[in-house]
């Protein structure tokens, strides 16, 4: 992972091929967080992909080679992150270069504004086509962020949206070509962490606090509703 | 509080009438229940005697065998419900509510809510093609579809419960906060609000329009974009169950109101 340092902007930039999660890409990712946070003068952060996806989900090939052990402290790591993001004392803006799907969606849902690609690239919860189910963690993510007239489009029936669709159902906030992604994500950041920026402790209570119940089961061991 | 005088039961018809419903007559038989397979979709079709669809023990037990039914075929992965003419279904048999006592009320309420948590859970894309009035309990029964597609120059949707001095049980106003735009909460949900099609689409409440002659192709058009051939039910129920847990437990349990009203006047 790339960090780059743009006035007050942060940019993350996630060069892992796919970008799928496995327990490297959860340390680096953090690592970028940490690097983020120790700009003093920082008060926004834009993550982006590579190419052609932003976040293709869960590792799957890799998962599949942890023990049992290792893969539920995987999974509560994941959390973890998700919850470090959702809570993360900058503004925080995914620039959403490409694919992303499945368990990449929540890395960019956890963001406090997302900016997508026109032309190319999809948004899709593909769990049901893959006979997955959700976690409690994501799928309360899943609740409170995304619109409720797209929640059993998208987390049910795993519709797939391009860019402009997902922006027309409120699922990202601002499209654009690739070409203009960066410095779109780099305008809506600037602009919404304003002229000072915001207090970055202010910033976190209150969002820990709007998102008070997701953080809970985010901070809880890793279980789904029904068993599949 | 269930076992209504003479007085009020005339009473609580005249209402009906106000309300411009036909009154409704004993319980009647439906006259028609077809189950057709369409390719990977299953239209069921229920048409009661007097063609208003009330959502009485009869109808109940049609709906569930017809269920039964379109789970039966394998390779099912959506049903399409609809109904005919100017009705897709006016809510609950009101003369049962009102000449019924407390026990039977508590049976009949629960059966209903039995079949709106089979419908939220069912392990097959729905929609339901609403081919004219969608009023109250037929309303809810339109909103346990994953997509409703109406058309767009007959009927309305309405929850007419305010004009008829009815509240609406725990765990039906989780349905309808669901599965309504929070902005139209007030206008549909507590002052009755009556939207024809069109409106109804644009306000979000219905997801899709087609003109009646063609309701029925659209409706399957509509489900099979939205089902995979490969869809799989125990994934597809257990994503149901769990987005819709709270509306799952509601229906669980016992009808009952938070504030009541008694239905005496």
């Amino acid at each position: 992972m790339e960090v780059e340092k743009v006035g007050s902007c942060v940019v993350i930039h996630m060069k892992l091929g796919e970008n799928r999660l496995n327990p490297a890409f959860i340390s680096a990712f953090h690592d970028a967080l940490d690097e983020a946070e120790a700009y003093e003068d920082a008060t926004s952060l834009v993550t982006m992909g590579e190419g052609k996806f932003y976040s293709l989900g869960l590792d799957l090939t890799a998962l599949g080679a942890l023990s049992a052990m290792e893969m539920q402290q995987f999974a509560y790591d994941l959390q973890k992150l998700l919850l470090r993001l959702l809570t993360f004392p900058l503004v925080t803006v995914a620039a959403i270069n490409g694919h992303v799907y499945a368990a990449g969606v929540f890395i960019a849902l956890a963001h406090d504004h997302k900016v997508m690609r026109s032309e190319r690239g999809w948004w899709c919860l593909n769990e049901i086509h893959i006979r997955r189910n959700f976690t409690v963690g994501v799928l309360e993510m899943a609740k409170a962020l995304l619109p409720q007239s797209e929640l059993r489009y998208s987390v049910v029936l795993g519709r797939r949206y391009t860019g402009e669709e997902a922006r027309a159902a409120g699922i990202v906030d601002e499209v654009c070509p690739l070409a203009q992604l960066k410095s779109v994500a780099m305008a809506a950041a600037v602009r919404l962490a304003g002229k000072d920026g915001l207090d970055r402790k202010t910033l976190s209570a209150i969002k820990h606090d709007l998102y008070r119940d997701v953080v809970r089961v985010l901070s809880e061991p890793t279980r789904t509703y029904s068993l599949l | 509080m269930f076992r209504l005088s003479l007085r009020s039961r005339s009473s609580l018809l005249h209402r009906l009438g106000f309300c411009g419903l036909r009154r409704a007559s004993e319980n009647v038989p439906l006259r028609r229940c077809t189950v057709e397979k369409v390719d990977q979709c299953v239209v069921v079709r229920l048409v009661s005697e007097n063609k208003e669809n009330r959502v009485n023990p009869e109808f109940l037990d049609a709906f569930h065998k017809a269920l039964d039914q379109v789970e039966s075929y394998e390779d099912a992965v959506s049903m399409v419900t609809t109904s005919e003419g100017k009705h897709f279904s006016l809510g609950l048999e009101l003369e049962l509510l009102a000449g019924s006592s407390y026990s039977e009320f508590m049976k009949y309420m629960s059966d209903v809510q039995d079949l709106f948590r089979r419908l939220f859970t069912f392990p097959l894309v729905t929609v339901a093609a609403v081919n004219g009035h969608i009023y109250a309990a037929g309303a809810l029964l339109g909103l346990c579809h994953d997509h409703i597609i109406m058309n767009n120059s007959k009927g309305f949707f309405c929850l007419p419960e305010v004009n008829l001095r009815l509240n609406f049980p725990v765990g039906w106003t989780e349905i309808l906060k669901a599965r309504l735009p929070q902005r139209e909460l007030k206008a549909a949900v507590v002052l009755g609000k009556r939207y024809g099609g069109m409106e109804a689409e644009r306000a979000g409440i219905v997801d899709e329009l087609a003109p009646p002659e063609t309701l029925r192709e659209a409706a399957i058009a509509a489900a099979g974009r939205l089902a995979g051939p490969g869809l799989d039910r125990k994934t597809v129920s257990a994503l149901k169950h769990d987005l819709y847990r709270d509306i799952v437990l509601a229906m669980s349990e016992p009808p009952k109101y938070y504030s009541h009203i008694p239905i005496i006047s």
